[in-house]
């Protein structure tokens, strides 16, 4: 990954935001990394960045369960931003949730690389930012 | 009277005499004055079973099965000089009774007053008759005694025969009496004709329909199954059809029954589904923060930093308590371990709640309005209701919104027998289309604030539904939110 690349953190849980950038730090990753506590937050920011011809983030760790727009929502919405763009965006989700049909419905969604169960081990972390 | 003189031995009379011999109707010539038989026929003798010249001499009284008949031919010959085809019982020599239609004309032979009786053996046709009597009897009394009832139309849509549960019917829903010869449409309102006809009109062409119906009677809902069936003659032309109705009340009240509880297990199921959701995602995502903390914590050299790491550990300890204390609080509701019920004072409860609420009030100069009468007095948990109030009238006030003042109004209606009261606010509103399954859901928050935690819908919804009581929601974004609770 290069150092230019920024990281995309979209959860509404303040202390596991606090914890990501603690690991991210602690891996000794300096990318710049924006966090956004809903979907909604999240799309606004992206769609600006867009829109100033700015480098978007090339991974984004997207929560399901978030109030106003949740991971779901969030990705319809990412899909036609997406579209328009020729940088690759990678989108893990990363969530607490073991549902079945939360796994299952992630799979729909061409988007996903993968689907990650808090809490997120460090190598995992460190083989998501390699790649 | 005629006169026949068998004496003479012209053409003519040996031509009668051949023809009364070889008729094939029986008859018999008797003396009126002792009934004596002077003649008898071929047939006569094949009928009676004794030979015609033993007949002959004998008192024709012999061959009356019964006495009564007897005298009743006697009586009326006597009256009317002649008989036509009366029925009548004879016994023949083999002492088989033979039912018999005679004919008697009086006549003179030789100046004496005779009878000339011809018979006709109908036992046959008697047995056949007696027959269908007997089959017709039998499909009357499963017609009768059947559950159905029915009635017969020939094809002009007029009624041949209808059985009792038929005439029941009528009485019982449309209080009317059903009569042969009256027209179908004769027993329906003037506005239900036209749709009567177009239901009877494939029916006269040879499809069968059949449909539910219920009729209210007294508040109470009866059920019948409606049945037209055509009725084909043997060129497999319509004749007329048969209406049948069974009153299926008691089945649709148990297929209601049912569904209902069916309702309830699937609702049940949707709420079990949910809370364990619940549990696994917010037990686990505290969890892992715990985890992720305490790793850190462990290599931590720095003691700021551990400080730091230390109130967030407290943090997410305290957001744990939290959960459990509100999982415990849902579980404690839907097991039912709070049930006291009280009649109490809903407007005193609803000026409670606004007192107990006043410094957010004024923190937002509110207004809130309590509109219902101080009379009405509710069976309810006064700490489900209690907390009910101060959950919806708390949302209210927080999910205002800052483009006007907030107004918040508490008002009662009746709907469908049971009080409900409404909570409507001139806030925020939520956008239904996008969250309305999930409004009552746990943990469920709309707008982003720090405060919401998601929580108290879904333990009101809870204590609403273990009351049997019901809640809705109707909203628009920028424009307000009204909450809808009826009680039971």
């Amino acid at each position: 990954m290069k150092t230019t690349d920024k990281i995309c953190l979209i959860d509404d849980d303040e202390i596991y935001i606090f914890l990501m950038k603690k690991s991210f730090v602690a891996m000794g990753v300096n990318n710049e990394v924006l966090s956004f506590l809903n979907g909604a937050d999240a799309m606004e920011e992206l769609i600006k960045l867009k829109n100033n011809d700015e480098i978007l983030p090339s991974i984004i760790l997207l929560d399901i369960n978030m109030p106003i727009m949740d991971g779901w929502e969030f990705l319809k919405e990412f899909r036609k931003l997406h579209s328009n763009i020729s940088q690759k965006i990678k989108v893990y989700i990363v969530s607490s949730s073991i549902a079945n049909e939360d796994i299952e419905k992630s799979k729909t969604f061409p988007e996903i690389v993968d689907y990650l169960t808090k809490p997120v081990e460090l190598d995992t972390l460190v083989s998501i930012i390699n790649e | 009277m005629k006169t026949v003189n068998f004496s003479e031995g012209n053409e003519l009379e040996n031509n009668l005499e051949n023809i009364f011999n070889f008729s094939p109707v029986p008859l018999l010539i008797t003396r009126i004055k002792d009934g004596i038989i002077i003649m008898a026929n071929d047939s006569a003798e094949k009928i009676i079973q004794i030979k015609r010249q033993d007949l002959v001499g004998q008192p024709i009284s012999d061959l009356y099965a019964y006495e009564n008949e007897r005298q009743l031919i006697l009586d009326e010959i006597s009256n009317y000089g002649k008989i036509l085809n009366r029925e009548i019982s004879i016994r023949n020599a083999k002492n088989e009774i033979i039912s018999c239609l005679i004919s008697i004309e009086k006549i003179t032979i030789n100046g004496e007053g005779m009878y000339l009786k011809g018979f006709t053996n109908i036992s046959e046709r008697k047995l056949m008759e007696a027959a269908i009597q007997k089959s017709e009897d039998n499909l009357r009394t499963v017609f009768e005694n059947t559950e159905v009832g029915y009635i017969l139309f020939n094809q002009f849509q007029s009624i041949i025969s209808y059985n009792k549960p038929a005439s029941l019917f009528a009485t019982k829903e449309f209080n009317k009496e059903i009569h042969v010869g009256t027209n179908f449409s004769t027993y329906f309102p003037e506005i239900m004709r036209e749709y009567l006809s177009k239901i009877v009109e494939p029916v006269l062409k040879g499809e069968t329909t059949s449909f539910e119906r219920f009729i209210i009677h007294n508040g109470e809902h009866h059920w019948y199954y409606v049945k037209f069936s055509p009725v084909f003659n043997k060129n497999q032309s319509v004749d007329g059809f048969i209406m049948s109705m069974e009153n299926i009340t008691e089945r649709k009240k148990s297929d209601i029954a049912l569904n209902k509880s069916l309702e309830l297990v699937t609702e049940q199921n949707k709420r079990l589904l949910n809370f364990s959701y619940i549990v696994s995602h917010n037990l686990r995502s505290h969890a892992s923060n715990m985890i992720s903390i305490l790793n850190f914590l462990e290599k931590e050299k720095s003691e700021q930093e551990k400080a730091s790491l230390m109130i967030h550990l407290k943090k997410v300890s305290h957001l744990l308590n939290e959960t459990l204390y509100n999982l415990n609080e849902v579980v404690s509701i839907q097991k039912n371990l709070n049930t006291t019920i009280e009649s109490l004072n809903l407007s005193e409860y609803i000026n409670q709640t606004i007192a107990v609420l006043n410094k957010e009030i004024s923190a937002k100069n509110a207004i809130v309005e309590n509109q219902v009468s101080s009379n009405i007095n509710i069976n309810y948990n006064p700490a489900y209701l209690e907390s009910i109030l101060l959950n919806f009238l708390t949302n209210a006030i927080k999910y205002s919104s800052p483009d006007r003042q907030p107004l918040i109004q508490f008002k009662t209606s009746s709907k469908e027998g049971s009080l409900e009261l409404s909570i409507s606010d001139n806030g925020l509103g939520i956008d239904l289309k996008k969250y309305h399954d999930r409004i009552f859901g746990m943990y469920k928050t709309f707008h982003g604030n720090k405060d919401a935690r998601g929580i108290g819908l879904f333990i009101s919804k809870n204590q609403i539904d273990a009351m049997e009581g019901k809640v809705e929601v109707s909203s628009e974004p920028h424009k307000g939110t009204t909450f809808k609770i009826k009680f039971k």
